[in-house]
């Protein structure tokens, strides 16, 4: 066998969808089993004469427990303080490759999370999200990181699949995130139906960050709020629904929600456009055309990203094909 | 490549006897493998293998016979408090005699694994239990285009998607698909998202039009009220599938019996 690390290639090569055909003795097989010992032996005297030499230690390897007689191959010990094969991405949490898969143009790297036992969940956000990339040259980036919203400790990053993706043996982590969210309201003054208002408010995020709310227009088609961040962020996320309510007395409300706010469980790295500086919430059109407005409310929902470098690499070679 | 590969496993194991035939009999530490217990359990701070899968940590808590049924109960635990997302799927379990059973689970929330020995035996004439593959919850999210051909598509999970038929009514059109299964069932759940979860992307299907491809629900369907069609479908998927791939993991029966 082969001491290098197996490449996605070698992964993906044992998925239960790729389409395998039964094998049968044939004419190439001399020629491929005499190279195949000639490669083998010199893999192993090369690997001999490496490990001797350079004192390089074992990553893996077998062990008998007293009394089998089944050997049983585990990794050896990965990062202090998690279970093998966990790349740290700071210092409470890590990262491993689970699963790959390939859908289409893309491929589907299935994550676990550990964290260490003191870890204080009261206090600190956990694993949030990472830009990550495969190691190659050059390096290809993670589109997009999916995450459950029913169990904690996975997550799924997208890589494309194209040009010599399927040659890498590892992934980096470069930058660890922190997501926050806020639920900002709005009380939009004068307020009227159609409206069409350069707003220039800021709306408090956090201490650092604020959402600028720089245009809003309603109508009986719909409507459109402008909005940017102010502050440290990367780039947020945002989705906004507006209730419209009709006379003093009259608490009837008529909402226009976000067109495109089905949520999903995606959540786009910080530099994509789905993760952006600032954009515009388009809305539907109101349930009803009202008579007479009272008050118009915006109510935002606002995901935003803070990055932090990171320097870790874990290797592709514990994961299995999806 | 079979061929190619059993050539150099050959030349491989070849090499190595000649190596060790031919090499000084004092082996350096630096050439001594690194040993890893497999039996213990996990460190409190997770440096150990131990019963570890993934992120989480298998805690045998019984070994009993009854009705003769060898059962080993356990509990998962996310490593450090967070979700336990991989769960055992399938266990080997080894006699004294040699005896070799294998069992599996059902469920992601199966807490149990129950082999069913021929012959009458106790706990004592257990030598190990392995697991020898386990389930990963993997979250997906991604696009796929459907033909109103009918040609199929095959999801991550191993399930096939096809339109079966459109039928168009006076304000309104359903959109039937056809459903297959791979050969590997879903593992059962009552957590939602364990099968894919199709939503149409296209303007003029009904916000709601979101189909499971979850088995009992016969005829998934989406609900068309704009004025063309198209021959396309821009279809969104969510799943959280189980995923499965193989384990070498012996529990450390310390305790349970």
């Amino acid at each position: 066998m082969s001491d290098r690390d197996p490449t996605l290639r070698d992964i993906l090569s044992s998925s239960p969808l790729e389409s395998r055909q039964p094998s049968a003795p044939s004419a190439p097989m001399l020629p491929a089993l005499v190279a195949g010992l000639l490669v083998g032996g010199l893999l192993v005297v090369g690997g001999y004469v490496v490990a001797d030499g350079g004192g390089a230690s074992a990553t893996s390897t077998t062990t008998s427990a007293p009394g089998t007689a089944t050997p049983t191959t585990v990794p050896a010990a990965g990062v202090a303080g998690f279970p093998p094969g966990y790349a740290a991405v700071d210092e409470l949490v890590a990262i491993r490759p689970e699963r790959v898969a390939r859908q289409g143009d893309e491929l589907l790297v299935t994550f676990t999370v550990a964290t260490r036992r003191d870890f204080d969940p009261a206090t600190t956000g956990g694993f949030q999200g990472a830009d990550l990339e495969l190691v190659l040259d050059p390096p290809i980036q993670a589109t997009r990181l999916v995450f459950d919203p029913f169990v904690g400790g996975v997550f799924t990053a997208v890589f494309p699949y194209a040009g010599e993706v399927t040659d890498a043996t590892e992934i980096r982590i470069t930058a660890r995130w922190e997501r926050s969210i806020a639920f900002p309201e709005q009380l939009v003054q004068p307020a009227s139906f159609p409206l069409d208002l350069e707003v220039g408010e800021v709306l408090e995020l956090d201490e650092a960050n604020g959402l600028a709310v720089d245009h809003v227009t309603l109508g009986e088609d719909g409507g459109e709020l402008a909005w940017s961040i102010s502050g440290e962020a990367e780039g947020a996320i945002v989705t906004a629904t507006v209730a419209i309510t009709e006379g003093f007395n009259d608490v009837s409300e008529i909402f226009m929600s976000d067109r495109e706010s089905h949520p999903g469980f995606s959540t786009f790295i910080p530099t994509s456009p789905e993760h952006a500086q600032s954009g515009t919430v388009v809305l539907t059109p109101p349930s009803a055309v009202p008579e007479e407005v009272f008050e118009v409310f915006v109510f935002w929902n606002v995901a935003w990203v803070n990055t932090s470098p990171a320097d870790a690499t874990v290797r592709l070679g514990d994961a299995a094909a999806g | 490549m079979v061929w190619f590969l059993a050539g150099a496993l050959a030349g491989a194991l070849c090499a190595a006897a000649g190596v060790v035939a031919g090499r000084d009999p004092v082996v350096s530490p630096a050439a001594q493998p690194e040993v890893t217990e497999t039996t213990s359990p996990a460190a409190a701070d997770g440096d150990s293998a131990g019963n570890v899968l993934g992120n989480t940590e298998i805690v045998p808590t019984a070994l009993t016979q009854e009705f003769g049924e060898i059962r080993l109960e356990y509990e998962l635990i996310g490593l450090g408090g967070s979700t336990p997302s991989a769960v055992p799927t399938t266990w080997t379990m080894r006699t004294t005699t040699g005896e070799t059973l294998e069992t599996n689970v059902s469920s992601d929330e199966s807490r149990v694994a129950i082999f069913r020995p021929e012959t009458e035996m106790t706990v004592d004439d257990i030598e190990s239990i392995t697991v020898t593959g386990y389930a990963v919850r993997s979250p997906q999210h991604y696009q796929i285009t459907l033909s109103l051909d009918g040609d199929p598509v095959t999801l991550v999970d191993g399930t096939t998607v096809a339109v079966r038929r459109v039928l168009e009514q006076r304000s309104l059109t359903y959109v039937q698909l056809a459903v297959e299964h791979g050969e590997e069932a879903p593992l059962g759940s009552n957590l939602l998202l364990a099968v894919p979860v199709l939503i149409p992307l296209d303007e003029g299907f009904e916000e709601a039009a979101l189909a499971t491809t979850a088995a009992g629900f016969a005829s998934p369907q989406f609900r068309f009220r704009g004025e063309r069609l198209p021959d396309d479908l821009a279809i969104e998927v969510e799943s959280a599938v189980w995923d499965q791939g193989p384990a070498d993991l012996r529990i450390d029966l310390t305790g349970t019996r």
